[in-house]
């Protein structure tokens, strides 16, 4: 499983993240929520060590790591067990789309060019974008760029896919394909953490959510549980904001 | 006094076989100055300590001072103090050297320019999947902002062409020399300097065209169709 503890981040004086810990078993989908300047994106990114936490502990399978004790290889190995999807795509835009899902096997994994491909072919059809396989990411719309971009992570078989605001980013007629994506991989058992604000596909995808807000973990439960019946305050003012 | 077409036509062979030392001389210098100038434009990104501080004041340097004043100072000044040494070099190498400085200080701005220009999240997305940062460099991040760089890096390119009309002052033989031993033997001036103008707007046109193929097969690099 994968479990954070008593992590904290600040941005100078700034505290974005205080003392959160969270467990994610393998094959869960946790959903985070909560008002913009939570601290929801810079914790996933604290996990994938984009940024670096300012102190805490991680557990990944039995890797533990001390945040203040991490070395060069540990954010390495992190990287490469823990999978990112931006909220911007970010493909590689020198790259094709089948080059964009080849590259991690061939460079960080040290995949075989040929194996690499059969691979590439087979997560582009569950992707459903076999068809674009030579186009560059400037020619593909917004919610074909995500989904290459899910494609790129998910073939180094994460341990964990971090998705931060997948489909904000996109047109509204574009948000549904990735999110039927996700829902797919959720019945695969992809273990995934999301940060979202489309709360009914959290209520419908997530085991659990979370509420978070000012840097802390507020409310966590069962998914239904906390989206129709919050506990906390705070959390039913925000999804109650989000019915209007 | 009429323009003496004959002398020009009788000229333009001697100003191409001249020539050959401006090609050499511009290749070898920007050959030179683009490695260097990728070196320098990378640990300035990547802001390497020690290093990134002294390739900063360098710029700062050779941008900040005229041409032919570091071309006398390194060759009348700071060579003859190490005449006695081993090393003789010719004026020739000494003007490569200083054309290979100089531009690679406005080349590694371009490179650098164009290195920022690039989304970060490019960056953050290969080392998301887990590469390293120079993996990430060379494999994503350069090729795009190669692109990018291109116009700015053949302006560079012409620039260094053009310089080497300079280095006649140091004693290198070649077009600009040759105008001025041609021009003063028969008082053709006008004559002698239309000429290299014609040999070098040739040379630096050509540039203009690899330019625009580079261009469009870089282009192609990142899906667009022209």
């Amino acid at each position: 499983m994968i479990r954070l503890k008593n992590i904290y981040k600040a941005f100078g004086s700034l505290e974005v993240i205080k003392d959160i810990s969270l467990d994610i078993n393998y094959g869960d989908v946790v959903s985070i929520i909560g008002p913009s300047g939570a601290g929801k994106s810079t914790l996933l990114r604290c996990i994938n060590c984009l940024e670096i936490a300012d102190q805490g502990e991680m557990q990944i399978g039995d890797y533990h790591i001390n945040i203040n004790k991490m070395t060069k290889s540990d954010i390495q190995w992190i990287r490469r067990n823990t999978g990112m999807v931006f909220q911007g795509f970010y493909l590689f835009n020198n790259k094709t789309v089948l080059q964009n899902i080849t590259e991690g096997l061939i460079v960080v994994k040290k995949v075989k060019k040929n194996e690499a491909k059969k691979k590439a072919l087979k997560m582009l059809e569950q992707v459903d974008l076999l068809e674009k396989k030579d186009c560059y990411p400037s020619s593909l719309s917004g919610g074909q760029q995500q989904r290459v971009a899910i494609g790129r992570a998910l073939i180094l078989e994460p341990k964990i896919l971090l998705f931060d605001e997948p489909t904000s980013a996109l047109d509204p007629e574009l948000v549904n394909e990735v999110l039927v994506l996700i829902k797919k991989l959720a019945g695969q058992n992809q273990t995934m953490l999301i940060v979202t604000h489309e709360i009914n596909f959290a209520k419908n995808v997530s085991d659990r959510v979370c509420f978070m807000d000012q840097g802390t973990i507020i409310e966590e439960g069962p998914a239904i549980e906390v989206i129709n019946n919050p506990k906390n305050k705070r959390t039913q003012q925000f999804l109650d904001a989000l019915k209007h | 006094m009429s323009l003496d077409f004959k002398f020009i036509v009788r000229l333009i062979p001697i100003m191409l076989k001249y020539s050959t030392v401006t090609i050499k001389l511009s290749l070898f210098a920007i050959l030179l100055g683009f490695t260097l100038s990728f070196f320098i434009a990378i640990v300035v990104y990547a802001k390497v300590p020690v290093l990134n501080k002294f390739f900063k004041v360098y710029i700062s340097f050779f941008r900040g001072t005229p041409l032919m004043a570091q071309l006398f100072c390194f060759y009348f000044g700071i060579l003859p103090m190490f005449s006695r040494l081993v090393l003789k070099v010719s004026s020739f190498q000494a003007a490569l050297i200083i054309l290979s400085l100089a531009s690679s200080a406005y080349m590694a701005e371009s490179l650098r320019a164009a290195i920022s220009s690039i989304h970060k999240g490019q960056m953050e997305a290969a080392q998301s999947i887990g590469m390293t940062y120079v993996q990430a460099m060379f494999r994503i991040i350069l090729p795009q902002a190669i692109k990018v760089a291109t116009p700015t890096l053949f302006s560079s390119f012409i620039n260094i062409i053009k310089d080497t009309s300079l280095v006649f002052a140091i004693g290198v033989k070649e077009m600009m020399a040759t105008a001025q031993l041609e021009g003063a033997s028969g008082y053709r001036y006008l004559e002698a300097y239309i000429c290299v103008l014609l040999v070098y707007w040739g040379i630096t046109s050509l540039m203009g065209f690899f330019q625009r193929k580079i261009e469009i097969r870089l282009g192609q690099l990142v899906g667009e169709t022209n």
